[in-house]
């Protein structure tokens, strides 16, 4: 599918975090590594970081803004923001099902 | 010949239009000891002259963790990753666990380069060990036919004939597989 994040193969999980936070405004590199530590709790190492800044603005989901300095800010794609909420959706359903037949499972016990 | 032998190599890969420095260290390692002792006395000379201050040595590791990265990267993200690399190595996570990253993505950068250039190779050539070495001359020894044409396996000693038919084969389908996945991912991106 066109807007799978799926499509990403190992660069799936640090995208959705970095639309995540693109979500909330556009940011550059080091202030999405921040901002992705602070409410997820994952630390992307640079390399990673690009690598899937890359595939993601290969596939239209984000776009480069004007350069501030050295430094280049990116925004979500309206195709970006779509791909963020299949995966988003995709990830509740499986949160929803694990948390209801966990409580279930622990009710029984 | 005088000088520095980086300098003097470098300026001879600029003038033939290739980088000529790897193959000059094994050409002089390899075939004159003289151009050994040059390049011990070029590397001490160098080192010497390194300038060894925190900021020149994070610099000098920024520039060769780019340097592992395509071309047409580098010219694409290559400022503002080298930005984020000074910020990491400023924060403290410059460790070994940032050069492994680098030397990761840097080869899938690569491999995602290459990979257009993989699949034509693949693509104008599987057919050669697949059909051309492969499945002609299976059927020629099926046959029992006297004929070997140009059947590279036919040639070889009767116990390796089957041995090498099947390399050829399953080269053939390999090229096949990575020309074919290449072309499918490209399709569906």
């Amino acid at each position: 599918m066109d807007n799978d994040l799926g499509a990403l193969g190992r660069y799936a999980g640090p995208a959705a975090l970095i639309l995540s936070s693109l979500a909330g405004g556009s940011k550059h590199g080091y202030a999405l590594t921040k901002d992705i530590e602070e409410f997820a709790g994952v630390s992307l190492q640079p390399g990673t970081l690009y690598g899937a800044l890359s595939r993601l603005e290969h596939h239209g989901m984000i776009e480069a803004l004007e350069a501030d300095g050295r430094r280049l800010p990116y925004r979500l794609t309206e195709k970006g923001g779509a791909a963020l909420r299949l995966q988003l959706d995709a990830q509740r359903r499986v949160a929803d099902v694990g948390l209801r037949r966990l409580l279930a499972g622990w009710s029984a016990l | 010949m005088t000088g520095d032998f980086f300098a003097v190599h470098e300026r001879l890969g600029r003038r033939s239009g290739c980088r000529l420095v790897p193959l000059a260290v094994l050409f002089w390692t390899l075939l004159w000891p003289v151009g050994t002792i040059w390049l011990v006395v070029s590397l001490v000379r160098r080192y010497r002259a390194l300038d060894k201050s925190h900021d020149a040595k994070t610099a000098r590791r920024v520039e060769r963790f780019l340097s592992w990265y395509p071309t047409s990267w580098r010219a694409r993200y290559g400022e503002e990753f080298s930005d984020l690399l000074h910020q990491d190595i400023a924060d403290g996570h410059g460790g070994l666990r940032l050069t492994l990253n680098v030397v990761r993505e840097a080869n899938a950068a690569r491999m995602a380069a290459l990979g257009s250039t993989a699949a034509a190779v693949c693509w104008s050539l599987f057919w050669l060990p697949l059909f051309a070495q492969g499945v002609d001359p299976l059927i020629t020894k099926l046959r029992g036919s006297p004929s070997r044409s140009w059947f590279l396996a036919l040639y070889t000693p009767a116990p390796y004939q089957w041995l090498v038919i099947a390399l050829m084969i399953s080269t053939g389908l390999t090229m096949f597989v990575i020309a074919m996945r290449y072309t499918v991912r490209q399709a569906s991106a």
